[in-house]
């Protein structure tokens, strides 16, 4: 579904991605780790074009996506992201920021957009807080916000930024519970956390990056209890598990 | 936000109170006043061509100026131009802010209830000026239609018999260019005025002249022995035909002489 | 020295003529502030279109603008074009005055664009949603809402630039106090009445502005 080949970018005179090569298939969920400035939400951000890569090329359900001669703005309808700090549209509405997008991008009628964002509001668990502005939500309420903003498009894959690190713990769970629920049901996932458990228990692949090189990867059960790579284990020890 | 009401009354009173400050005059042997000894400061606007006007180098000529320069000298006194906006002379000089005025206040009771003045060094009158191609030839044809005037100015009285729109400017010259630029319908002004304009390329035309008016020196009316040297300064200057040069230098004839 | 009673008395007497005249007043920086807001936001986009040429553009007008007197402008649109065009003075002050704000409104716009925060844009993109799409739908409407307090401190900047139009023969405040008092040699009483005018305007410019602006916080973030 998504293969990334040789993909290297740089931030000045700073390195961050060095050549990595990588592919998702259909219904995977990805958990990229590793330590901060490791290059791994430059990577997801590099995947729905929101950083240009140098070198390398991304290619999407079999072909390649070539900024410039490709429209990018409807690639990323295929593509969601959520944020670490939810950037939602504070001068809207819950259900406002839902159908924005839909309505705007694609034409939508409002009332199916409406309708549409009820039943994915009913999904993340907030159907009762939709007029409400999001100023009002606490941290777990915005990002569940912030998820079914993004499938309101219905993408085809969901890019995840470091989703529950600006949470306070108590909240983490429910973002979380969510995601496991999304990735139930089919959704090509790759998410960039901290959240280990929640990497064990959901994810098909954990990829471990650093200093902007792809270090590992491999199944949950592999990763986590025989990892094959110096540094994955210097990195793993650091971790609570 | 309205903070303490005495406060903004107790401040109002000191405003007003500073504002209205009369200047201290000096007397004179005489008995006659004076805001610096040895000085005739004599108030001008600046913005009457040809009567006063600016020159490059920012002091004031014209024939106002220099009667009240030749009145200066009549005086013994060395004289010291004041530059003040047309509308703000006659208070300036109940105010204490010049000796006198030369700036071609037409004598009129309104005026004269307040400030005093001498006897006359020049006589002309208002004129109705118009763009060349206008169908306005006597007051009769002002009404209805727009005049603009200097504030301050007896133009802007006399207007107002005529027609009640009235547009106004701080300048006779600028009510003129603006008139010459196709805005308003007339101008009234000094006949003597329009036709310095019109002859520096202002396009207007000069229609009827509406009545014939007397300038004279203005004063403030607690200084009667000023007035007096004044009056006798000035009956000198016709009697010797200095005023009769001034104006013919400046206007080709002499309007210093009463009209029969 | 002229006594309260003496105020008072022409404040009453003359409420017609003022009040006539503050609709005036009034009105000039009505328009020219929402011709300015117009002029504003336009250079401010130009400002951040990352063009070469458009940002130039949007300099030169804020440089020439601001580095001049609003009187020579006003001065230039009645009497300096009239040569070409003849605008009417209504439209000659408020168009100057529109330019004139429009320039430091710019600059407002500019930095209140500027304020929003990046994710904002990325949220919006991430949608599908292009560029402008985002920033008419996204940046703009936020960027709107902080612009308000200081729009509504140029408003009333607007306002008591509003007086220079009296040069050129505009009956606004300005205009009326100084032609009545030297129509009736007493300038002062005049000058504070229409102080009190002034202030007055401004009370209500404050009191209208404050209540936009809280109606709008509803949704702040």
């Amino acid at each position: 579904m998504i293969k990334i080949e040789n993909l290297s970018k740089s931030f000045g005179d700073l390195h961050v991605l060095k050549n990595i090569n990588m592919t998702v298939f259909e219904s995977d969920v990805v958990c990229l780790v590793g330590a901060s400035g490791s290059g791994k939400s430059t990577l997801l951000r590099c995947l729905n074009f929101l950083e240009k890569k140098d070198r390398g090329k991304i290619i999407i359900g079999g072909k390649e996506i070539i900024p410039g001669t490709d429209n990018i703005n409807e690639i990323r309808q295929r593509v969601g992201m959520v944020f670490q700090h939810f950037n939602l549209f504070p001068h809207k509405t819950v259900i406002e920021n839902v159908i924005e997008a839909p309505i705007m991008v694609k034409g939508i009628a409002k009332e199916q957009a409406i309708a549409e964002a009820k039943r994915l509001l009913q999904k993340v668990g907030l159907e009762d807080k939709e007029e409400v502005y999001p100023s009002k939500l606490s941290g777990g309420q915005k990002q569940r916000v912030a998820i079914a903003r993004a499938l309101a498009m219905e993408p085809e894959i969901m890019l995840f930024d470091e989703p529950t690190s600006a949470l306070d713990p108590e909240l983490v769970g429910e973002v979380l519970t969510t995601m496991k629920e999304l990735a139930e049901e089919g959704m090509t996932m790759i998410v960039v956390t901290h959240e280990m458990g929640f990497a064990r228990e959901v994810a098909d692949w954990i990829v471990y990056m650093n200093d902007g090189m792809l270090i590992e990867r491999g199944e949950p059960e592999q990763f986590f209890n025989h990892p094959k790579e110096e540094r994955t284990k210097e990195f793993l020890k650091t971790t609570e598990l | 936000m309205w903070g303490n009401k005495k406060g903004m009354l107790l401040f109002f009173i000191m405003v007003i109170s500073l504002l209205s400050a009369c200047a201290e005059k000096e007397k004179q042997a005489d008995g006659s006043e004076l805001i610096h000894k040895n000085q005739f400061v004599f108030a001008a606007s600046g913005e009457f061509k040809p009567f006063s006007y600016m020159k490059d180098d920012l002091t004031m000529s014209g024939f106002d100026i220099e009667v009240g320069e030749a009145i200066a000298k009549e005086l013994g006194l060395k004289p010291v131009q004041k530059r003040i906006k047309f509308k703000g002379i006659v208070e300036g000089i109940k105010t204490g802010r010049a000796d006198a005025a030369v700036a071609s206040h037409t004598i009129n009771p309104q005026r004269s209830k307040h400030v005093s003045f001498s006897s006359p060094y020049y006589y002309s009158g208002p004129q109705i000026f118009t763009r060349p191609d206008s169908n306005i030839k006597s007051v009769k044809d002002l009404t209805g239609k727009e005049v603009a005037v200097a504030k301050g100015s007896t133009y802007s009285d006399t207007a107002s018999k005529y027609t009640d729109k009235i547009k106004t400017y701080d300048s006779d010259i600028t009510a003129l260019k603006a008139l010459s630029s196709g805005r308003h319908d007339a101008v009234i002004t000094d006949f003597v005025t329009g036709k310095s304009a019109a002859k520096e390329g202002f396009e207007i035309k000069g229609q009827q002249l509406i009545n014939r008016s007397e300038q004279a020196v203005v004063l403030p009316q607690d200084n009667p022995k000023l007035l007096k040297r004044i009056n006798e300064a000035l009956e000198h200057l016709h009697k010797n035909g200095t005023l009769s040069r001034i104006s013919i230098k400046y206007f080709g004839e002499d309007i210093t002489k009463k009209p029969e | 020295m002229p006594s309260f009673l003496h105020f008072f008395q022409i404040l009453t007497e003359t409420k017609g003529v003022f009040i006539k005249a503050m609709l005036l007043t009034l009105e000039l920086t009505a328009v020219s502030i929402l011709i300015g807001i117009a002029i504003g936001l336009f250079f401010a986009l130009l400002k951040i279109s990352k063009v070469k040429i458009l940002e130039s553009i949007s300099d030169t007008y804020v440089y020439l603008v601001r580095g001049t007197p609003l009187i020579v402008q006003i001065f230039i649109l009645y009497f300096g074009i009239s040569g070409i065009f003849l605008l009417p003075d209504f439209w000659a002050a408020s168009l100057a005055l529109a330019l004139h704000n429009g320039a430091y409104i710019a600059e407002i716009f500019r930095g209140t664009i500027k304020s929003v925060d990046k994710g904002q844009m990325e949220a919006g993109r991430s949608l599908g949603m292009s560029k402008a799409l985002t920033l008419r739908r996204i940046i703009l409407p936020q960027a709107f809402r902080r612009a308000l307090p200081p729009l509504g401190n140029q408003f009333i900047i607007g306002l008591k630039d509003s007086s220079l139009a009296a040069f050129i023969s505009m009956n606004e405040l300005f205009n009326v106090a100084t032609t009545l008092g030297s129509n009736n040699f007493d300038e002062m009483t005049y000058l504070l009445i229409v102080a009190v005018y002034y202030l007055l305007l401004v009370a209500l410019l404050t009191f209208v502005v404050n209540r936009v602006e809280n109606n709008l916080a509803v949704s702040d973030r």
